[in-house]
């Protein structure tokens, strides 16, 4: 073996241990475990400040997150002079270090003596100890290829150990290793925390040789990513050392190095940190099955941060203004619920079957105004009366009759003007009003129950969280039963919240957009607003829309769309699609939980580059994401049978020739930049964009 | 080391920044999703940096070196 060996990856060690093991010339093999074994998502000093942040936290507002990662410093930097004048190496323990460190925390607060008697420094120090532990554990994975080499290593029937210049405890060191499952591979864990001796000096090597009645010879390897501590202390005394020379990994602790020095300059640089961090987590610990389906990409590379950051967002406003209960609406808030569930499940919650049909339709019971029945008309593929009575569940054959009367030849003829006189004197009509209220009132009894039941009614403070857009759902709820003495105040927390349609939302009834809110006047934020569908498609329930409510056994159910219509047919066909991507949603938010602690980056700082993957996804898609998301359909809750085609055809050079033609495609396109996604370099879709965002209403 | 599975995952800042220009040219506004040119310049050097002074090759140099 020679004298001075650097080895790149784990397999070229195995093949240079191989022969040296099987002629017995090699019969103890030790490794570093820090960087050599495990790697972290996060640096070492951003995970010590993540455990300082959160000390912060738990001693309240008298500290902050810098002041507690000072006060540490200088406690470690003590304890390790101190063990240097003691004629140790210069080193500490961490089951040491935190009594200091609390201590002179709790001098600072000049509040010593209460801890003290309250016995609140023992649980302090277990609170510190078990929050390091546990963001390690987090921060920590078992690098590539290294799990194949220990379990080679441990079929040679030689002596294996881990050796670590580090300031935890062996007992700590060991919990580590047992929690990645590593340590059925060591028969000794050595750390210089525990003997105040490190590699660095030669003197753990020559310690753990006196204990284990080991010769400092070539027969014992030790292997490691610090070519003085691993290799050169090492082959000082004897020892065999190898350093581990893995390029990429360096790299990669240089570009982490890099992005957490940027992330001090804020905006999107902050975002860019902290979704290479969670990157890094999810290649270290993603299966190889997950990359085989777009929909699961695309929900955890695209969509899994908006709703992750969107959540993140609830959570600190409810954290703020806490409400009696949370009320997910049918049938986005099913994607929300999940998501909320596993950051707090400590705030009442229930998934509430609403939909716009039935609100709209209660909302009938005092009859039927303009502003009520120019909803119908949003839609591009309105049929005019008809529409109306789809949407507000009203009696079409008898209504028809009476459109007659007013100048209604055809009841599905569109209705652009909204101020029609027919349609005035229609509404104006007591003939018509009498079809209506009675059928309103029926609508509204049984919506009444069905929110008495789920104990919206009744409540003082509630929340309801939906995916957007004008706020529908709760502008009719408020509408409709605002009047009653036990209507709760409502805080509506959209995804995206676009006020078009009405802007008087009466007392006590606050909305919030937390990703777009139109009212905030940011061009920026304003993207989901370019591709509705698709995040209503990311965050949908599989089952069908509610159209109306019925009594059954003394309660109130929700009556479904039926299966046989055609939207809901097409629905249930996109139903597998629609399921990998909230996977891969669920996937990101696993990994988006953990990297949020770490970092403990709030919604506001994720915000700006979240809009930036946004752009980047719905303005520049690539082929494939225009190919693949252009075979999902997409339905509306708003009583029509229509179904939205999110594919359109490509944009040819044809189209050049027919610009009126063109724009009217450009115009009615659920996904307008889809159609240019083919021309190379994104150019048409950049002056798309330029064009368009010059043209809407700033 | 593994292939990059999830390459829509994270945008480039130079791609956010030439994204974001589509707003300065229509309307000034909302830019809150561009890097800034002189954090974007700043990236580009430290990085160029990294590239050139490879502290990884100089540390296997110096180890390559040694007499031990």
């Amino acid at each position: 073996m020679p004298d001075k060996t650097i080895i790149r990856d784990w397999k070229r060690l195995q093949q240079l241990l191989e022969p040296a093991i099987r002629k017995q010339s090699v019969t103890t093999v030790s490794l570093d475990v820090f960087d050599t074994l495990l790697a972290r998502i996060e640096t070492p000093e951003q995970v010590q400040r993540a455990v300082c942040r959160l000390l912060a936290d738990e001693l309240g507002a008298d500290f902050t997150a810098d002041q507690v990662w000072l006060v540490r410093q200088q406690a470690e930097r003590t304890l390790r002079e101190q063990a240097s004048a003691d004629g140790l190496d210069f080193e500490c323990c961490f089951s040491d270090l935190v009594p200091v460190w609390l201590k002179t925390l709790n001098i600072l607060s000049g509040s010593s003596e209460h801890y003290q008697a309250e016995g609140v420094d023992g649980q302090l120090v277990k609170f510190v100890i078990a929050t390091e532990m546990a963001l390690e554990k987090q921060a920590l994975y078992v690098k590539h290829d290294v799990r194949e080499f220990l379990v080679w290593l441990q079929q040679q029937s030689i002596k294996v150990m881990v050796i670590s210049d580090m300031y935890l405890d062996g007992h700590l060191l060991d919990e580590l290793l047992a929690d990645k499952s590593l340590d059925q591979y060591f028969d000794h864990t050595f750390v210089s925390a525990d003997t105040g001796l490190c590699k660095y000096s030669g003197r753990l090597f020559k310690r753990i040789a006196a204990q284990l009645e080991l010769s400092l010879d070539e027969r014992w390897v030790h292997i490691g990513d610090n070519p003085v501590s691993d290799r050169r202390a090492a082959c000082e005394v004897g020892i065999q050392g190898i350093w581990l020379y893995e390029k990429t990994e360096l790299r990669r602790r240089e570009q982490q190095q890099l992005s957490v020095e940027m992330a001090q300059r804020g905006s999107v640089w902050k975002g860019q940190h902290f979704f290479s961090v969670l990157q890094q987590r999810m290649q270290a610990t993603e299966t190889t099955h997950d990359n085989n389906n777009f929909y699961f990409r695309y929900g955890r590379d695209v969509l899994g941060g908006a709703f992750s950051a969107f959540t993140l967002g609830l959570h600190e406003r409810l954290q703020k203004k806490p409400v009696e209960k949370l009320f997910f609406v049918a049938r986005d808030g099913f994607l929300f619920q999940q998501l909320y569930h596993q950051l707090d499940d400590t705030v009442s919650d229930e998934y509430i079957y609403l939909s716009r049909k039935v609100i709209t339709a209660a909302s009938t019971a005092n009859g039927l105004t303009q502003e009520q029945a120019q909803v119908a008309f949003y839609n591009p593929k309105q049929q005019g009366l008809r529409s109306v009575c789809k949407v507000y569940g009203l009696p079409e054959a008898e209504l028809s009759v009476l459109a007659v009367q007013h100048g209604f030849t055809d009841f599905a003829e569109p209705i652009q003007d909204w101020h029609d006189p027919r349609l005035l004197n229609f509404l104006a009509d007591e003939k018509v009003q009498s079809h209506i209220k009675p059928v309103g009132c029926k609508h509204r009894e049984l919506l009444e129950t069905y929110l008495e039941q789920v104990g919206f009614l009744g409540a003082d403070n509630v929340a309801m969280v939906d995916i957007g857009w004008n706020g529908t759902v709760q502008k009719f709820l408020k509408q409709a039963f605002g009047e009653r003495a036990d209507f709760p105040r409502v805080q509506g927390y959209y995804f995206a919240f676009v006020p078009k349609m009405y802007n008087d939302f009466g007392s006590q009834n606050f909305c919030e957009g937390i990703i777009h809110d139109s009212r905030r006047d940011n061009a920026c934020e304003r993207i989901p607003a370019e591709f509705e569908e698709i995040f209503e498609q990311g965050a949908r329930a599989q089952g069908a829309t509610t159209i109306a409510y019925q009594q059954l056994d003394e309660k109130v159910v929700p009556v479904f769309k039926s299966e046989q219509a055609v939207d809901r047919q097409a629905e249930v066909a996109c139903n597998p699609m629609v399921a990998a991507m909230q996977d891969g949603i669920m996937a990101h938010w696993q990994h988006f939980l953990v990297v949020q602690r770490l970092t403990g980056y709030s919604s506001q700082d994720l915000l700006p580059y979240v809009y930036g993957q946004l752009e980047r996804a719905i303005v520049y898609p690539t082929k494939e994401e225009t190919q693949m998301l252009t075979q999902l359909v997409h339905t509306e809750d708003f009583g029509d049978d229509h179904v939205l085609d999110l594919g359109r055809q490509a944009f040819g050079w044809k189209d050049v020739l027919q610009p009126v033609k063109l724009w009217q495609r450009l115009r009615l396109s659920a996904w307008r930049y889809a159609l240019f996604a083919g021309i190379p370099t994104g150019i048409a879709n950049f002056m798309l964009r330029m064009v368009y965002l010059h043209a809407v209403k700033k | 080391m593994k292939k990059n599975t999830a390459p829509n995952l994270l945008v480039s800042p130079t791609k956010l920044f030439f994204c974001a220009q589509a707003f300065w040219f229509s309307s000034g506004r909302g830019q809150c999703f561009s890097p800034g040119i002189k954090s974007l310049c700043t990236w580009h050097w430290l990085r160029l940096r990294h590239a050139v002074l490879d502290r990884s090759a100089a540390k296997w140099w110096r180890v390559w070196s040694e007499k031990v």
